[in-house]
């Protein structure tokens, strides 16, 4: 078996064999099915650890790991494992698989109707689900009840540390209970604008250009993703004087962008027009958006998250802004298959199979793996 | 000089006054254009001496006065120099006051509209501009885009379009 493992993993980033692959996932799924997933979180650790892979082989591990995970999932019941405790230790031994199984299992008791039968504090372990519900809030919304968003949003205590907790919760229940998203927006626009009061009267004389502060720009990028989806008109006494910066504008616009790529095409849209514009505006006085790696990553999300509208702009955002790593658009479109179908992303993929670089075979085979399980989708 | 304030000519590289050769010189000892023409022609600008606010930290006072007196001289063309150095660098000086920056007023306007645009909604971003000091700039953009071959400068094209934006606050 160590043998097998070993010429999988290396394999991938040389020569790569579709019927070796997709029986090496068959087998790893069936070792690790029913009570046996509960040393799945170890095997995952192992090959994380073992089998350090780069740029797009290791998008082909995480796929092939995501495949096992379905199958896996597949064969087990609900109502006979821990699954509280499964979701958090795949959490910890690999993030991704961990957002995919909670994802998963809260599909199911919502379409079994089995969730009401467990104790809130116990449904809050499978937090990490609202991820993927935000993923494909856009193009493959699924059900949530009310009652589990507050659950689950309350869970994400156990994963995402303070302060920032506060505002991944206020967005999240924005996002999913339209019925409370003004009062949200309201409440997080409120902490903003507490936060720069004090910050104004601890530091009166400091420079007009200071570094933005990371949580200000997290609320306020939450607050204006939510607003885009809504029509509320507003008026906010939100004084930016104090951290206004060419950097913290740039980090508000393209943060914003990567958060509403997956929710709202239309509004997207919008946004990049007028971020574009308005970063041409600003070349007149030689401030430029820096090609970092935050962009870039930014991009890369947006690519994947909706490639539609990243055509639309490919040549402005690449000319102005930074150009997206294929691994990681790959990385996003495979998630995005995997977990929840997204023939969007199927579709994308497809597309960039055909372009002539030095990525196609790589990509040809992330396609050719896809399809293979592609028939037994069965949600 | 106080050392506290960072002077920078308009090609970017920050200047330094030399009193005893009586001209401004980048930190580098280098040259450039815009430097050399208004060390050279410094003296012709008649009843107020730009740079003399460099000797000290430049307020919205100054840029007005600056203002009064070339919306009355309506300098000529080999003024415009002068008009240019002596407003860009107190305006590039990197001072406390939003109103001086050009670089903040500019994003802040471009940022409010984006939001109003987009997302409508309206952010007070500036409370406290001075409606004096706007119609003053409007005049001044009047009187430079009047001279035709001034335009011919890259450096006024660019000074232009700042005045614009900043107007519009």
């Amino acid at each position: 078996m160590k043998m097998l493992e070993e010429d999988i993993w290396y394999s991938l980033s040389h020569k790569f064999d579709l019927s070796r692959v997709t029986s090496f996932i068959e087998k790893t799924a069936e070792r690790y099915s029913g009570k046996e997933i509960y040393k799945f979180p170890d095997y995952l650790r192992l090959v994380k650890k073992n089998y350090l892979l780069g740029g797009i082989n290791a998008v082909l591990r995480d796929a092939i790991l995501g495949l096992i995970t379905r199958r896996i999932i597949f064969s087990i019941d609900p109502e006979k494992i821990e699954f509280g405790e499964i979701a958090r230790s795949l959490y910890e031994a690999h993030s991704k698989i961990g957002l995919f199984f909670s994802f998963w299992i809260t599909r199911l008791l919502i379409s079994e109707e089995l969730w009401g039968r467990f104790s809130a504090d116990y449904l809050q372990m499978l937090s990490p689900a609202l991820y993927y519900y935000y993923l494909s809030y856009r193009d493959k919304p699924a059900f949530l009840p009310h009652r589990l968003v507050n659950i689950l949003v309350e869970g994400l205590s156990h994963y995402v540390h303070s302060p920032n907790d506060e505002l991944v919760k206020n967005f999240y229940l924005g996002l999913f209970i339209r019925e409370f998203r003004r009062e949200l927006i309201e409440k997080l626009i409120l902490r903003i604008k507490h936060y720069f009061n004090e910050y104004n009267n601890q530091q009166s004389n400091s420079p007009i250009m200071t570094p933005y502060d990371d949580w200000a720009l997290r609320g306020l990028t939450y607050a204006l993703a939510l607003k885009a989806l809504e029509d509320f008109r507003a008026s906010w006494d939100l004084d930016l004087s104090r951290i206004l910066s060419a950097r913290f504008t740039m980090e508000v616009l393209t943060k914003t962008m990567n958060l509403l790529a997956p929710l709202s095409s239309e509004k997207l849209d919008l946004l990049m027009r007028e971020t574009l514009e308005f970063i041409e505006a600003l070349k007149s006085y030689s401030i430029v958006v820096p090609s970092n790696g935050a962009n870039i990553v930014r991009i890369s999300n947006i690519y994947g998250r909706n490639p539609q509208i990243y055509r639309k702009y490919r040549n402005r955002i690449e000319r102005l802004i930074a150009k997206p790593k294929m691994f990681m658009v790959l990385d996003v479109l495979m998630e995005r298959i995997i977990v929840y179908e997204s023939a969007e992303a199927i579709k994308e993929l497809k597309e960039l199979t055909k372009q002539d670089s030095e990525s196609s075979q790589r990509i040809g085979n992330l396609y050719e793996l896809v399809r293979v399980y592609l028939g037994e989708l069965e949600i | 000089m106080s050392s506290k304030y960072k002077i920078r000519c308009p090609c970017g590289k920050v200047v330094h006054y030399d009193k005893q050769l009586d001209v401004w010189i980048h930190e580098d000892d280098t040259v450039c254009e815009p430097l050399a023409s208004y060390n050279l022609e410094k003296q012709t600008l008649n009843s107020y001496k730009a740079f003399d606010i460099l000797s000290k930290k430049p307020d919205k006072d100054d840029v007005v006065r600056i203002i009064d007196n070339l919306v009355e001289s309506t300098p000529d063309i080999s003024d415009l120099h002068n008009i240019v150095g002596g407003i860009i660098l107190p305006l590039k000086a990197e001072d406390k006051l939003p109103i001086l920056n050009p670089e903040y007023l500019a994003i802040a306007e471009l940022f409010g509209g984006l939001l109003k645009r987009v997302f409508n909604i309206d952010i007070p971003l500036i409370k406290h501009i001075d409606m004096t000091y706007n119609r003053k700039i409007k005049q001044i953009i009047e009187i430079i885009t009047n001279k035709q071959e001034a335009l011919k400068k890259g450096i006024l094209k660019e000074f232009i379009q700042l005045l614009i934006k900043i107007s519009r606050i």
